[in-house]
């Protein structure tokens, strides 16, 4: 049986990576005591699968894995296969194995997860997953994310994001150890928006961008941002806090 | 409560700077298991401070346990600090920030302790570097009653001079008794209003503490020690009054610290500091709740500690000799802390840890019952096997992972050399546990070895080689196409060991060696691995180093040295010139063989083992006498358990 869990990467958590990030929800589920299925063959990995990673210092509000519960190991339910007929019990869809999962133990699971998570994270629902579904990775079409700069001028600001917006194409070099490579930006952003924060000290200011998901490719708000540049903001991305808001799924 | 005034760095400055330095979840903490204390509510503020990277220092069972027996007193608010890579220490100076604690990053100064952990001799820059950038004064003489009391910890303090400038108060031994004591004195010290040197006067009434400061070294013309003495202390009659009370309450009668009678107001420190020693590992406090990192540690597992000590007697080992006695826990307690740690944290392996785990007398049914019955289903493992077949056997009950392979250390290649270093393993026994170890579908063995020691020969380095192909044609016979690695290191003389007396090897013989080496295992199924040779001589130059260099390692600090170890950061030619320029000898240190009757810089701190066993058992190697281990039962005589009034304490026997 399938579960996708909605979780919180949150503010102080950012700097973990996607590989952190994947083991401590590992770590998480034991402490929590999931019955998650395991690969077979020499070495079993726990069936977890995460999508959209996000990269070093990026939060995420709505973020999602799918676990596979071995229903032989689920508690209340173990080996009661195939009837779905019990009060409150749901079956996990059509072409399923047949299990169920009583509605309370999914939220007693989810409570528990959330509860063994470390600080920062935190679980934001949990639902099963139709066995037909297709991968969720295929379901993304775009993110919100929200960046927070600091120190710039709005009126550049806003006129940099404008500007941004009237090009058909704003190329932008990726810069990987072994190799440069040439990527558009432009069909990548469906939406971009300035928000300006109070006029505090320094001035803040909140862009809200919507990027594309295209067959799990996608960019990030901080390329976005490195281009901006060129539009007269001049900006250090590595000094933005960026969070995702929102995942869409079709 | 802190006195000091200070700034704490705002969450939204630090990141908005974090995404310019590598791995920053270094810096943020935010475990499982962190302790987060009310600054308030705490008398006294202690910083576990760990001189290399956070991954590596997380790595570190000791500190674990540290951290958790002083977060257990309430009093106490234990914090972690580790030392910031290159870019973040770049980062700190670019923004004016002190270096500061995972918890509540809290700037190093404002800590009342700051407790270093020495693993290995080259992070004594990162050490330096860590002060600097905790705007501590360096050196001990310039702190005052404002700054931390600085105090160090681990194996290397029982040979540290190098750091004798910059370390307030060492620890010796066994620290989770002695970590605590210290903290008492401290508030003690803290409350009474008295000045910085009565809280070191204070610390040196404690068994196992060692102040440098409180010494004096003697040179002779050729440059090496003439004496390492005690100096006298003057001490106001308040302090007078206390130190005579200590002493004759005498909690540590053996400590031989005195007043000096016919000279009032004198305080003379012991002449030799003896190291702390746990007696019962069973009594001894162990961490249910480790703090689990967010980000993979090196060694991504839980931890049990199962004995402490070892007594094969290899004779190049330091561990051996500042470990003893051997204490083991009790199977029952072992199982029960696997389990619990295992739930509550959520790994999925548990390593039974100790410095020869196949040692332990009761491994099998530990091993075969948790690898039956354990919460998370998880893999047991065990580091630092021995080289025969019932450690084969027991990494394949382990179901250890063939991909993985198997590690075995023989440590030298010859039998010859194998009597020199006491390393009590036949080729016979090397030869059985590869094969059974191929047969139990390993097809990768990694072997273990040093070149370099004392007395060795070409055809001992060879040796190496030989074993290497024989062990690969044994697989082959087995109709498996095996893969052998050899690694080998240049052997580094230890202080406290049988071969402190011995000269290192010097770089350009190593590389000849590994030369050797090196022509000698090409082809397919064998793989050759060595260590830089210049960076064995620095390792050699500190582990038996005198406070001289001390200017050597502040000079050294100053031309940004960190991370010595590291083999993109090391950088010889640096060195060297930091040698020439403080007026070093790096030969006298790492490549003279030292007299029998020469004052040796640490001397005056007492492992427990005698220097006359020592020196008996370097004869004996030079000799190829075996030494048996004290284990079953038969002393050997290095005068521990009589001079200490401890013992090997066996599961079972409590």
């Amino acid at each position: 049986m399938k579960i996708r869990v909605k979780y919180r990467k949150g503010d102080s958590v950012r700097f973990l990576s996607h590989l952190d990030v994947a083991r401590v929800i590992q770590m998480s589920l034991r402490r929590a005591g999931w019955p998650v299925a395991m690969t077979q063959g020499f070495s079993p990995k726990p069936k977890i699968s995460f999508y959209a990673p996000l990269p070093v210092g990026t939060a995420g509000e709505e973020e999602y894995f799918d676990v596979v519960l071995d229903s032989e190991k689920i508690p209340g339910s173990a080996g009661k296969k195939g009837s779905g007929k019990g009060q409150g019990r749901i079956p996990t869809g059509a072409g399923a194995h047949g299990d169920v999962i009583d509605l309370k133990e999914l939220k007693s699971l989810a409570r528990a997860l959330s509860d063994n998570m470390p600080p920062g994270f935190s679980v934001r629902g949990v639902s099963i997953v139709p066995d037909q579904e297709e991968s969720l990775e295929e379901k993304i079409s775009a993110s919100e994310y929200e960046v927070d700069i600091k120190g710039v001028e709005r009126d550049s600001l806003v006129s940099a994001v404008n500007a941004f917006l009237r090009e058909h194409s704003v190329l932008f070099q990726i810069q990987r150890p072994k190799e440069t490579k040439d990527v558009d930006l432009r069909p990548y952003v469906l939406d971009m928006d300035v928000k300006l924060g109070k006029p505090e000290p320094e001035e803040r200011a909140f862009i809200t961008m919507k990027i594309k998901h295209d067959a799990g490719r996608t960019v990030r708000p901080q390329w976005v941002l490195a281009c901006l540049s060129r539009f007269g903001l001049q900006i250090d991305p590595r000094e933005a806090v960026v969070d995702r808001k929102k995942v869409y799924l079709d | 409560m802190l006195g000091v005034r200070y700034n704490i760095i705002e969450w939204d400055d630090l990141r908005r700077e974090l995404g310019k330095v590598q791995k920053p979840a270094r810096y943020t903490g935010g475990e499982i298991n962190a302790r987060v204390k009310d600054h308030s509510s705490v008398d006294v503020h202690f910083a576990l401070a760990f001189p290399d990277v956070y991954e590596v220092g997380m790595s570190h069972l000791g500190s674990q346990i540290l951290y958790h027996v002083l977060n257990s007193r309430q009093d106490v608010a234990c914090e972690r600090v580790y030392a910031p890579w290159i870019d973040m220490e770049k980062l700190l100076r670019e923004k004016g920030w002190p270096l500061f604690s995972i918890e509540s990053r809290l700037p190093l100064y404002v800590f009342d302790i700051v407790g270093f952990s020495l693993q290995y001799e080259l992070t004594y820059t990162n050490v330096l570097a860590m002060l600097d950038l905790g705007r501590i004064p360096l050196r001990s003489r310039d702190r005052t009653r404002e700054h931390p009391l600085v105090i160090a910890g681990g194996p290397c303090a029982m040979a540290a001079e190098p750091l004798s400038d910059f370390i307030d108060a060492f620890a010796l031994g066994d620290g989770e008794e002695l970590v605590l004591e210290i903290v008492d004195v401290y508030r003690q010290w803290k409350r009474s209003g008295r000045p910085r040197k009565d809280l070191l006067i204070m610390l040196s009434l404690l068994e196992g503490v060692y102040v440098p400061s409180f010494y004096s070294v003697d040179y002779g013309t050729d440059g090496t020690i003439e004496a390492i003495r005690p100096k006298e202390i003057p001490v106001d009659p308040g302090m007078y009054a206390h130190i005579r009370d200590t002493l004759s309450k005498g909690p540590n009668p053996r400590k031989c610290a005195s007043l000096n009678e016919d000279k009032p107001g004198i305080y003379l420190p012991p002449e030799r500091v003896r190291k702390r020693v746990v007696r019962s590992l069973e009594d001894a406090p162990f961490p249910l709740d480790p703090v689990i990192p967010l980000m993979e540690p090196i060694h991504d597992r839980a931890m049990v500690e199962i004995f402490r000590g070892c007594t094969q007697g290899c004779r190049f080992c330091q561990a051996g000799v500042l470990y003893r006695p051997v204490r083991e826990r009790e199977p029952e307690t072992v199982e029960r802390l696997a389990r619990e740690i295992l739930a509550r944290s959520g790994y999925d392996e548990v390593s039974l840890v100790s410095l020869s785990s196949a040692d332990y007398s009761r491994i099998k049914e530990v091993v075969s019952s948790l690898v039956k019955d354990n919460p998370c289903a998880a893999r047991v493992s065990l580091p630092s096997l021995r080289v025969d077949s019932f450690s084969v056997g027991l990494a394949e009950a382990l179901g250890t992972s063939t991909h993985t392979g198997l590690t075995l250390a023989p440590e030298a290649g010859s039998q010859r050399m194998r009597d020199v270093i006491n390393k009590k393993v036949t080729e016979g026994d090397i030869l059985e546990a590869s094969l059974h170890a191929f047969r139990a579908g390993f097809s990768h063995i990694k072997f273990y070895f040093m070149i370099g020691l004392p007395g060795e020969t070409d055809e001992d380095v060879a040796a190496i080689a030989d074993l290497a192909v024989r062990v690969r044609q044994a697989g082959r016979d087995l109709g498996i196409r095996p893969t052998v690695v050899v690694s080998v290191s240049g052997f580094v003389p230890k202080p406290h060991t049988p071969f402190q007396w011995e000269a290192c090897m010097v770089p350009e013989e190593i590389a000849r060696r590994q030369a050797i080496l090196a022509r000698a295992l090409r082809g397919p199924g064998l793989e050759f691995r060595y260590h830089d040779a210049e960076m064995t001589r620095l390792e050699a130059i500190f582990s038996r180093g005198d406070r001289r260099l001390g200017a050597s390692l502040e000079l050294a600090f100053k031309r940004g040295r960190r991370f010595d170890a590291w083999p993109d950061r090391f950088d010889p030619v640096a060195w060297e010139e930091i040698f020439r320029e403080t007026g070093v000898d790096a030969a006298f240190y790492a490549h003279r063989e030292r007299g029998k009757d020469e004052v040796l810089p640490w001397d005056h701190l007492d492992s427990g083992v005698r220097k006359s066993y020592l020196w008996k058992e370097r004869e004996r190697a030079l000799e190829r006498m075996l030494t048996r281990d004290c284990r079953a039962g038969l002393c050997t005589g290095c005068g521990i358990c009589p001079d200490f009034g401890v013992r090997v304490r066996l599961a079972g026997e409590r």
